[in-house]
C-alpha cells in the first residue's frame, strides 16, 4: 500500500505542469456545467469531450475525461438545489432535500454542504482506489479466459438486472449492442463479418456511436420536449456557503456513511451512482431519530446522498482499472477510451501502464480539490453560464458533435455514424430503453467473444470449463443467481408491493 | 406518440437483426473444438428477435392507460424535430463539397433560427462565436486537419 501511495505522490508531482492543471481545471468546469444541463449526464459529458483527447498524450487525455466525468458528479447537484431540476439521475434525490432548502432561504448553505460532502465522497473513493485497486490487480493476474468470460457476463447481467423496471428493454438493447459490435473483421478466424462497405472493415466506429447516442440524441429529444430552466437570478453571499460547527456535526457522520455506501455501491457492476445515493438516502432516513424533517430540507438527507454520488465514480473505477471491467456506461466509455490511447485493459494494466494509470488517478485527485474550490467560489458564474448556454445548448452540442465526429478519421463516413446513431439515441430515450447496457454490451462483447472462444478452445470443445475449478464455478454461480434474479425480480416486486398495500 | 416511436424502433431492431441472421448463413458456427465467426451474431440475433416479437406483443396489449403519454408540459415539437433532422440531413451531405466548419456554421444558424426561434442577429452571433470556437480548439489547439 505504501509502494501505491508512493507511485501517487510521484505522479502528482509529474503532472503539475502549468498546462495539466489548467487542463484539468477546466475539464471540472466543463463537467459541472454538463453535470447540471438536464439530459446531459456524466456520459454525455466524456462523449462530447472524447474528440479533443485525439492527439493528446494518454495521460492528459484520460484526465480530461475523468476529470470531466468527477465535474458531472458535482455539477448535477446545482440546478437540483436552485430549481428543482436534477441535471442527472444521481441528483434527483439532492432535489428532494436541497430544493426545500433552498426555499427555506438556506440555498447556499445546501450548496455548501453538497460541495463539502462530494468533495469528501470523492477523496474516500479515491483513497479506496489508490489502495485496493492494484490489491485486486495483483490477484486478478491468476484469473484465465474462463474467469474473465463470466466476469463481464457478470457485469452485463448486473446491469440488465438493475437498469430501470424493464428486463426485456434492457436485454434488447444489450443484444443490439453485441450485433453491432460484431460487424467487422473477426480477429480469431481473419473473416469479414457484415461489411457491407470498405469502412465497416475495422468496425462501427465506438466514438461515432457514443457521440451520436449521447450527444445528437439528447439534441433532438431537447428540441422535441422544448426543455428550457428558468434560473432565476439567486444572489449569495459567499458566507452562506460556509456550514457553521453544528451544521458541519451533523452532516460528519452522514458524509462518512455515503462515502462508503458510495464506493462500495460503484465497485458493483451496473448499480453506480443513482442506486448510492437512493440507498444512502434511505439509510439516514432509517437511521434519523426525527425521520419527519425528510424531504423538509434534512442536511443529513443531502449530505450523505452527496457524498455517495461522488464516491461512487472512484470505486467505478476499482474494477476498471484492476480488472478491463467497467461496470456502467460512463466507465464503459472510460473502457473504450483506454483502448482509443492504445492501452491493454485488464489486470496487466496496472502493471505495464502504471505511469498512465498513477497519472490519471492523480489527476483526479486534482481535480477534485479544483472541483471543490469552484463550486464554492464559482456559484455566480456557474449559475450564469448555464442560463446562457442552456437557450443555445441544443445547436453548440450538435456542431461540437459533427466536428467531433469528423475528427475521428477525418471522413464524412463517421458523421453519418454519429447522425444515425443521433437517431436511434432519441428513439431510445422516447422508447425509455437504457443506454448504459448497449454502451457496455458494444464495448465488451469483442473482449468476451474472445475469453468465451479462448475457454473453450481450452476446455476443447466442452462447455464444461466453467464448471471444472472452484473459482471459475463461483463466478458461473454467481452470474446464474443474478440471472434467476432477474427473471423473478418483477414477480417479487409485485408481490412486495401487494404486502404494502 | 411513445408507442408509436416504440414500435417503430423494435421494427427496425427486427429488421436489423433479421439482416445480422442472413449475412450469417456464409459464417461458420462451429467446429469440433471452438466456435466460429458466426455463433455469436446467430445466437444472439436469434435472442434478440424473441425479444423483440415478446416486446412488441406487450406493446400492442397494453391498455391506453399503460401506454399512456406521460406529458403535462408543452406539446411536442415535432415540426421543430423534423426540421432539425432535415438540416443536419442536409448540413452533413453538403460537407462533401469540402468544408466542414461552413456546413457547421449553416446548421447552426438554422437550429438556431428556425428550430429553437432566437431572432436572426442573436443566431448569427452564436453561430459565428460557436463556429470560431471549434476553429480554435479543433485546428488551431489541436492541430487537426479540419477546414
Amino acid at each position: 500500500m505504501l509502494d501505491s501511495l508512493s507511485e501517487l505522490f510521484s505522479a502528482m508531482a509529474q503532472f503539475a505542469a502549468p498546462a495539466n492543471l489548467v487542463m484539468i481545471f477546466a475539464a471540472g468546469l466543463i463537467g459541472t456545467v454538463v453535470g447540471a444541463l438536464p439530459g446531459l449526464g456524466p456520459s454525455a459529458g466524456i462523449a462530447l469531450m472524447m474528440p479533443l483527447t485525439f492527439g493528446m498524450d494518454p495521460v492528459a487525455g484520460l484526465s480530461l475525461l475523468t476529470g470531466v466525468y468527477m465535474g458531472t458528479m458535482y455539477g448535477g447537484r446545482l440546478t437540483s438545489i436552485l430549481i428543482n431540476t436534477p441535471g442527472d439521475a444521481p441528483a434527483i434525490v439532492t432535489a428532494i432535500e436541497g430544493y426545500p432548502m433552498m426555499q427555506q432561504g438556506k440555498g447556499g448553505l445546501a450548496l455548501g454542504i453538497s460541495a463539502i460532502a462530494s468533495f469528501i465522497g470523492g477523496l474516500f473513493g479515491l483513497v479506496v482506489l489508490v489502495l485496493f485497486a492494484p490489491v485486486i490487480a495483483e490477484y486478478a493476474i491468476f484469473l484465465g479466459p474462463p474467469e474473465y468470460f463470466m466476469l463481464m457476463l457478470l457485469g452485463l447481467s448486473m446491469i440488465i438486472v438493475l437498469a430501470g423496471s424493464d428486463p426485456i428493454k434492457a436485454l434488447i438493447a444489450t443484444f443490439f449492442g453485441i450485433l453491432i459490435s460484431t460487424i467487422g473483421s473477426d480477429y480469431v478466424s481473419g473473416n469479414a463479418r457484415f461489411v457491407i462497405m470498405p469502412e465497416l472493415i475495422d468496425g462501427v466506429d465506438f466514438v461515432a456511436v457514443i457521440i451520436g447516442l449521447y450527444g445528437i440524441g439528447e439534441v433532438l429529444a431537447g428540441i422535441e420536449e422544448r426543455v428550457r430552466l428558468e434560473m432565476g437570478k439567486p444572489r449569495f453571499r459567499f458566507s452562506e456557503f460556509v456550514p457553521n460547527r453544528g451544521e458541519l456535526r451533523q452532516s460528519a457522520l452522514p458524509i462518512l456513511r455515503g462515502s462508503t455506501l458510495g464506493t462500495m455501491i460503484g465497485v458493483l457492476p451496473g448499480a453506480g451512482a443513482t442506486i448510492a445515493t437512493f440507498v444512502s438516502y434511505i439509510t439516514e432516513r432509517k437511521l434519523s431519530k426525527t425521520p419527519e424533517r425528510f424531504g423538509k430540507g434534512a442536511i443529513e438527507g443531502l449530505a450523505s446522498p452527496e457524498a455517495a454520488n461522488n464516491a461512487a465514480v472512484p470505486g467505478s473505477l476499482i474494477p476498471l482499472l484492476a480488472l478491463g471491467i467497467p461496470g456502467s456506461g460512463g466507465t464503459a466509455i472510460m473502457l473504450g477510451a483506454l483502448v482509443m490511447f492504445g492501452l491493454n485493459p485488464g489486470p496487466m494494466l496496472m502493471i505495464q501502464s502504471a505511469d498512465i494509470v498513477w497519472g490519471t488517478i492523480a489527476g483526479l485527485v486534482i481535480a477534485n480539490f479544483f472541483l471543490l474550490l469552484s463550486n464554492i467560489m464559482l456559484i455566480p458564474i456557474f449559475v450564469n453560464a448555464l442560463r446562457i448556454i442552456q437557450k443555445h445548448l441544443s445547436a453548440i452540442v450538435l456542431a461540437f458533435c459533427l466536428v467531433g465526429a469528423f475528427a475521428i478519421n477525418y471522413g464524412l463516413f463517421e458523421i453519418w455514424v454519429t447522425a444515425i446513431f443521433g437517431i436511434i439515441g432519441y428513439m431510445m430515450k422516447r422508447a425509455d430503453y437504457p443506454t448504459g447496457p448497449f454502451i457496455l454490451a458494444l464495448v465488451l462483447s469483442p473482449l468476451a467473444e474472445n475469453y468465451l472462444r479462448q475457454s473453450i478452445m481450452l476446455g476443447q470443445g466442452d462447455w464444461g470449463i466453467f464448471f471444472a475449478k472452484p473459482l471459475t464455478m463461483s463466478f458461473t454461480t454467481l452470474v446464474l443467481m443474478v440471472m434467476a434474479f432477474g427473471v423473478i425480480k418483477a414477480p417479487l416486486m409485485a408481490f412486495w408491493r401487494r404486502r404494502r398495500g | 406518440m411513445e408507442k408509436g416511436i416504440h414500435l417503430i424502433f423494435l421494427g427496425l431492431l427486427t429488421a436489423f437483426a433479421v439482416s445480422i441472421l442472413a449475412g450469417s448463413q456464409d459464417l461458420k458456427f462451429a467446429d469440433e473444438y471452438s466456435f466460429g465467426p458466426g455463433f455469436v451474431p446467430v445466437v444472439i440475433a436469434t435472442l434478440m428477435l424473441v425479444c423483440c416479437v415478446i416486446q412488441a406483443i406487450r406493446l400492442v396489449r397494453a391498455t391506453p392507460a399503460e401506454a399512456a403519454e406521460d406529458r403535462s408540459k408543452l406539446p411536442p415539437n415535432l415540426a421543430g424535430l423534423a426540421l432539425a433532422i432535415a438540416i443536419i440531413g442536409f448540413g452533413v451531405a453538403s460537407m462533401s463539397l469540402g468544408s466542414v466548419f461552413g456546413p457547421v456554421a449553416a446548421i447552426l444558424l438554422l437550429i438556431s433560427w428556425g428550430v429553437t426561434r432566437h431572432p436572426l442577429p442573436i443566431s448569427l452571433f452564436v453561430s459565428a462565436s460557436t463556429t470560431a470556437l471549434l476553429y480554435l480548439i479543433f485546428s488551431v489547439w489541436l492541430g487537426l486537419p479540419i477546414t
